[in-house]
Formats: C-alpha cells, sequence, structure tokens
C-alpha cells in the first residue's frame, strides 16, 4: 500500500472513529465493514469453528468500541484492532483449554529447534489442501510463535508492526519468527513425512 | 566482503523486506559467490510458498455483520469474552437475534403500544379530578376552632342517636 493510500486509509479511519465517538452508529458500522474481512481472516488461522470466529470477532469489534475513547491514533486503526483480536482470540483458546501448549514452558527458553530443510509444496497440490495442511500445522506450533508467524505471512505485517502490536522488541519479533519458522517446518515434516521426499 | 556467518542470520530479513540497501546489497553479492548460501535462501523462500495461498480470498463475512455489531455497541453490549467467558454457549447470540423486517414489527408495535398507554393514562387521570377549579380542601372563612366545634356537634348528634336506638332496643326486649 502506497504511504498516499496509506494516509487516505488513517484520515478515513480518524473521521469515523471521531463520528462514531460523536454517537454516529453508522460511523461504527461503516469501520467495522473496513476491517471484519480480514478479521475474519486472521481469527480463522486460530480456530475452524465459524460460530466461534464470529464470535471472537463480534467480542473484538465491541470491545474497541468500549475502548474507542483511547484509541490515540499512534498507531493505525488496524494495528490498535488488529491487537484487541490477537488477544481476545489468545484468551479464548487459553481459557477453553483448545492450546495444545498451554502447560509447556516458555518455548523461548526451550532449546533451538534444528532447522531442516522443506520443500515448496508441490505445484499439484490443491489450494485449499495447502490451506488446510498450514493451517493443521499452525495450529501445533505455541501461541507466541503461532501468532507472530500469522502477523507476518498472511497480514504481512512488518518487523515494527508486529513488534508494537504484541509490546515486544523487534529483535524479539525477529527471534520468534526464526524460531517459529523453525517449527513449523519440522512440524510439517513430523505430520506429513512424505513432503521431505520431494 | 560478507561471510556466510555474517550472511545466514540476515536471510530471513532479507526475504521479509526488513533490510536498509545497506544491509541487502553485500547480501546480494555474497548470494552470487556462494552456493551454500543460495542453498538456505532458496530453503527459506520455498517456505514462504506454503503461506501463499490467498487467505482472505474465500472469508464469509455473515450478511449484516457490521450492521448487527454496530447497533449491539451503541445498545450497551460489551462482548463476552471479558465479563462472563463462556457462561452463554456460542449459538447464543445468533439464537437471539431477529430478523429486520419482524425487528421493525416489534419495534413499532411497542412504540404504538406506549402512545396508547400515554393517552389513555392522561384520560383517566382526567376523569377523576373534580370538575371544579375551587379545589380548597377547607370551607371557605372557617377557622380550626370552628371547623372542630362543627365536628363535635356532630360526633355528640351521631352519639345521642345511637343512645336512642339502643334504648328503642331495650325497650322492644322488655
Amino acid at each position: 500500500m502506497g504511504i498516499l493510500k496509506m494516509n487516505t486509509a488513517r484520515k478515513e479511519d480518524a473521521n469515523l472513529v471521531r463520528n462514531t465517538l460523536e454517537g454516529d452508529s453508522d460511523a461504527f458500522q461503516a469501520l467495522v465493514e473496513r476491517y471484519e474481512v480480514r478479521l475474519f481472516a486472521m481469527v480463522r488461522h486460530y480456530t475452524r469453528n465459524t460460530m466461534e470466529i464470529e464470535d471472537i470477532v463480534q467480542d473484538t469489534f465491541l470491545k474497541a468500541y468500549r475502548r474507542l475513547d483511547s484509541f490515540d491514533h499512534r498507531s493505525s486503526f488496524y494495528t490498535w484492532i488488529y491487537r484487541i483480536a490477537t488477544n481476545t482470540v489468545l484468551d479464548v483458546l487459553k481459557r477453553r483449554g483448545r492450546s495444545p501448549v498451554q502447560a509447556a514452558p516458555d518455548p523461548e527458553l526451550l532449546a533451538e529447534v534444528a532447522p531442516c530443510d522443506v520443500p515448496s509444496p508441490s505445484r499439484d497440490i490443491e489450494a485449499s489442501e495447502l490451506r488446510e495442511i498450514t493451517h493443521e500445522v499452525l495450529t501445533h506450533l505455541p501461541d507466541i510463535f503461532r501468532t507472530t508467524l500469522i502477523m507476518r505471512e498472511f497480514d504481512e505485517m512488518t518487523y515494527q508492526e508486529i513488534a508494537d502490536t504484541l509490546g515486544i522488541s523487534i529483535g524479539t519479533v525477529e527471534s520468534r519468527l526464526f524460531r517459529a519458522r523453525a517449527r513449523f517446518k519440522d512440524k510439517l515434516l513430523s505430520l506429513y513425512p512424505e513432503f521431505g521426499d520431494q | 566482503m560478507m561471510n556466510c556467518k555474517e550472511c545466514l542470520p540476515l536471510v530471513a530479513g532479507y526475504l521479509d523486506e526488513e533490510l536498509s540497501e545497506l544491509q541487502a546489497a553485500p547480501l546480494r553479492q555474497h548470494f552470487l559467490d556462494c552456493r551454500s548460501c543460495r542453498c538456505a535462501l532458496a530453503a527459506e523462500k520455498s517456505l514462504r510458498r506454503w503461506f501463499s495461498f490467498e487467505n482472505s480470498l474465500d472469508v464469509v463475512v455473515p450478511e449484516g455483520f457490521a450492521r448487527r455489531v454496530a447497533r449491539r455497541a451503541f445498545a450497551g453490549d460489551t462482548g463476552s469474552s471479558d465479563e462472563i467467558p463462556f457462561l452463554v454457549p456460542a449459538a447464543s447470540p445468533r439464537a437471539a437475534a431477529v430478523e429486520p423486517g419482524v425487528r421493525d414489527f416489534l419495534l413499532h408495535a411497542t412504540a404504538a403500544a406506549a402512545v396508547l398507554l400515554l393517552v389513555f393514562s392522561a384520560w383517566m387521570r382526567s376523569t377523576q379530578l373534580p370538575a371544579s377549579d375551587n379545589l380548597s380542601a377547607t370551607e371557605q372563612g372557617a377557622t380550626l376552632e370552628q371547623l372542630l366545634e362543627r365536628a363535635d356537634e356532630l360526633n355528640a348528634a351521631d352519639a345521642r342517636r345511637q343512645d336512642a336506638q339502643a334504648d328503642e332496643d331495650e325497650d322492644k326486649d322488655n
């Protein structure tokens, strides 16, 4: 996205936020419409249950509305609401005991995973199959790695945006991405060893 | 001149376009010279293809989602995750949702009922009020003493009547 386009989007967001705070529900509806697809897509990386996805995205927007007066425009509205969405989805997974790594020690303190080469997905693999495999592997990653990887690979956030969203340093983002990718490769090959033979 | 030890930690940042040109230029040169680092670059690129599908292409947002969320927000709904995490089944928000046509009808019917109730209350009140404008609770010109005196007279008359009735009843019995 060009800088000019980005600035225009930010200005539009700022207007919608201001109008919402002044009691214009149409403005808030417009804000939801601007970001609903991206948030549905983002939350889908954490759960495949469509009703749960809708609930999480809805909660995200309701929380955003409640805290809208605390949005200070230093970051983009999307970065701000993305952070709320991330916290909401991780909170839901944690409270429902769905994360397979909740009881594990901090993955960043564990011994480094030896990266292994993983081939590109074969050309004849269906896009839907590719998506299913990738999602399945992602669900096996610890939350902090999955979150960082999703932000970078799917939402194409910069290291700085990831750092701002998660409240960590850029160095930590680099470190997490490195470990996340290594774990992704490792898990992919352990779940789908056939891809190691190509 | 960059060596492999300096090059490898930068490969991911290079593909993520996070390096400055000052960092990227010697890296590119090193890739040209070093087959081993070129392989590392290719492996890193291969990995990224697992994430290359278009993520938002087939996202289906339920119809009217934004309108529903905006209405809930302005109605004071704070969401379910914070306060009452999972006491409500996931399906309940949609189960409680009403079709827009039905909802509009209910809103209009409720408003009409409220207006009718208001008109009826006003009518009921008007029928119970005294017709006169003179709403004084005391007789005009009477002082408190005069009123008490009159009350005593009425009580005395009442007592005399009861005594007379009692005497009459006694005579009949005899």
